[in-house]
């Protein structure tokens, strides 16, 4: 029996998502967590609707603020997969290196973020410092700091021109991720905070089909970009980090990994791209059929699906990474200190805005379903 | 360590951040910033109006196109696909204004 239920969100000065849970405690141990969604729904997938393919790509790249390259990637992936186009090599590394620049930003925004969550203003402060310098490339090269606008179908929008000035920008941050690391791993408040909390196991990970991160801190090697390598990565070499415990400490440690493996990326990238000319874009008219793309996002598998009828996509499906971790979300707190609850919800790097499906509101009750389950209920 | 010294590193540092109303950042060449529009290069093509993924653009006629700022996401795409390069964007960044009126593109 659960001595208390104490609501986590949609406002919590922990966690900036609108994230809100129902925890049933029992004593400060938690003992069931109920997630209620809904509060950021923003019905992408029906504004997909009706929209020109042209057009839909700054739509898709809109559904994240943090992984718009990401979306924009599975995008045209899905696109270009239907169209049977494929991009020059030169685009193809120029995407694998704005996808590695964009992992980057995306895991120092949320180391800086991580140690928010345990009061460590310093090391958050020192993150986001770090995360200006790759932004600051996005900016000179795609025109934007978040919402690149940067593919385009069959093409990028802008050639790089000078590459030496990407090489300094993102080997300069590497001294400070470094000692950074290092602190985190040799801190004893940080060692307590995330050492066995809200651990999962290989088996779990694997019933949960979790992704990303989460899972590569368990041991599941689920790296889309080895599995099914898309752009330039199958050019490239790269390690995979894997951990074993599976807890928030494996998955801060798999993510500041992935920093130096990405760098790695970036560095090919810039050696092996052929000095070729990007083509220029041109709109694409009337195609007809369907496509799926799926990129390894920074949070993990984003996989979109399009059906589209001349030009007009009539079906969108696309499952962000948090939905694909959100639901282990529960196994993760069980047992686990109330303290710890943000902590952990920080851990599988959620992006709520991302994830949000349908809720319907029925007097006071609210549900969250699947499509199927909505039609079965309430579409007769 | 890795903090002490940085932070130790930090005291000879110059400040990271800006005094930001007074001390302007130099944005990047191809920075999107505000719309500039060249009325006497537009042929009408209404191109921009039909590609424009937030529908910020309503075409009344030659040379005389509204652009509703509020809407526009700065995508760029109407630049790009106008054939006589009469939309351009600036390296105005400042778009903060006290009425949704105010936020007007820049027309010549
Ligand atoms: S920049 Fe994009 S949203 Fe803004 S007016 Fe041009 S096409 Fe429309
Ligand atoms: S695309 Fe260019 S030329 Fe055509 S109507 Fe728009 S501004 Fe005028």
């Amino acid at each position: 029996m659960s001595d208390y239920l104490v609501p986590f969100g949609p406002q919590h000065p922990a966690i900036k998502e609108p994230i809100s849970l129902r925890l049933k405690l029992s004593g400060s141990t938690v003992e069931g967590v109920d997630a209620q969604l809904g509060y950021i729904h923003r019905g992408v997938e029906k504004i997909f609707e009706r929209e020109n393919i042209n057009n839909a790509l700054y739509l898709a790249e809109r559904i994240c603020g943090i992984c718009s390259y990401a979306h924009a990637s599975a995008y045209t992936r899905a696109m270009e997969s239907m169209m049977h186009i494929r991009a020059p090599p030169r685009v193809q590394y120029l995407r694998t290196m704005f996808a590695e620049l964009e992992r980057l930003h995306s895991h120092l925004l949320w180391a800086g973020f991580m140690c928010h969550e345990i009061g460590f203003e310093t090391l958050f402060q020192l993150f986001w410092r770090e995360r200006e310098q790759i932004l600051d490339v996005f900016e000179r090269y795609t025109g934007n700091r978040v919402h690149h606008s940067y593919n385009k179908l069959g093409t990028v929008r802008y050639d790089i021109e000078d590459e030496d000035y990407i090489r300094e920008q993102v080997h300069s941050i590497l001294p400070t991720v470094k000692s950074l690391r290092s602190e985190i791993k040799g801190n004893g408040v940080v060692a307590a905070r995330f050492k066995k909390v809200g651990p999962v196991t290989h088996k779990q990970a694997i019933e949960y089909c979790l992704v990303g991160p989460p899972a590569r801190a368990c041991g599941v090697k689920n790296d889309i970009r080895k599995l099914d390598p898309y752009e330039a990565y199958g050019k490239t070499k790269f390690k995979q980090p894997i951990y074993k415990s599976g807890d928030s400490y494996a998955r801060t440690m798999v993510r500041l990994d992935e920093i130096f493996e990405s760098v790695k990326i970036i560095d090919q990238c810039l050696r092996d791209m052929p000095a070729t000319k990007v083509p220029k874009h041109s709109l694409k008219a009337l195609p007809q059929g369907e496509g799926y793309g799926r990129v390894e996002a920074p949070r993990g598998e984003n996989f979109h699906y399009y059906i589209v009828k001349d030009s007009k996509i009539t079906r969108a499906k696309i499952r962000p990474p948090t939905l694909a971790v959100f639901p282990a979300l529960e196994t993760m707190m069980l047992g686990a200190h109330v303290g710890d609850v943000p902590v952990i919800v920080a851990s599988i790097d959620p992006c709520i805005g991302c994830m949000e499906r349908i809720t319907v509101t029925k007097g006071r009750r609210t549900e969250t379903l699947t499509e199927q389950e909505f039609r079965r209920k309430y579409c007769g | 360590m890795g903090v002490i010294g940085e932070v130790l590193g930090n005291l000879l540092r110059k400040p990271f951040t800006r005094l930001y109303p007074f001390e302007k950042e130099d944005v990047p060449q191809r920075f999107r910033g505000n719309i500039k529009y060249f009325s006497d290069k537009c042929i009408g093509c209404r191109l921009c109006e039909k590609n424009c993924p937030a529908n910020a653009i309503t075409f009344h006629k030659k040379g005389c196109i509204d652009f509703d700022m509020g809407k526009c996401i700065y995508c760029g795409m109407c630049g790009d696909v106008c054939p006589t390069q009469a939309i351009v964007y600036t390296n105005d960044y400042e778009r903060a204004e006290t009425s949704k009126k105010k936020i007007k593109p820049i027309q010549s």
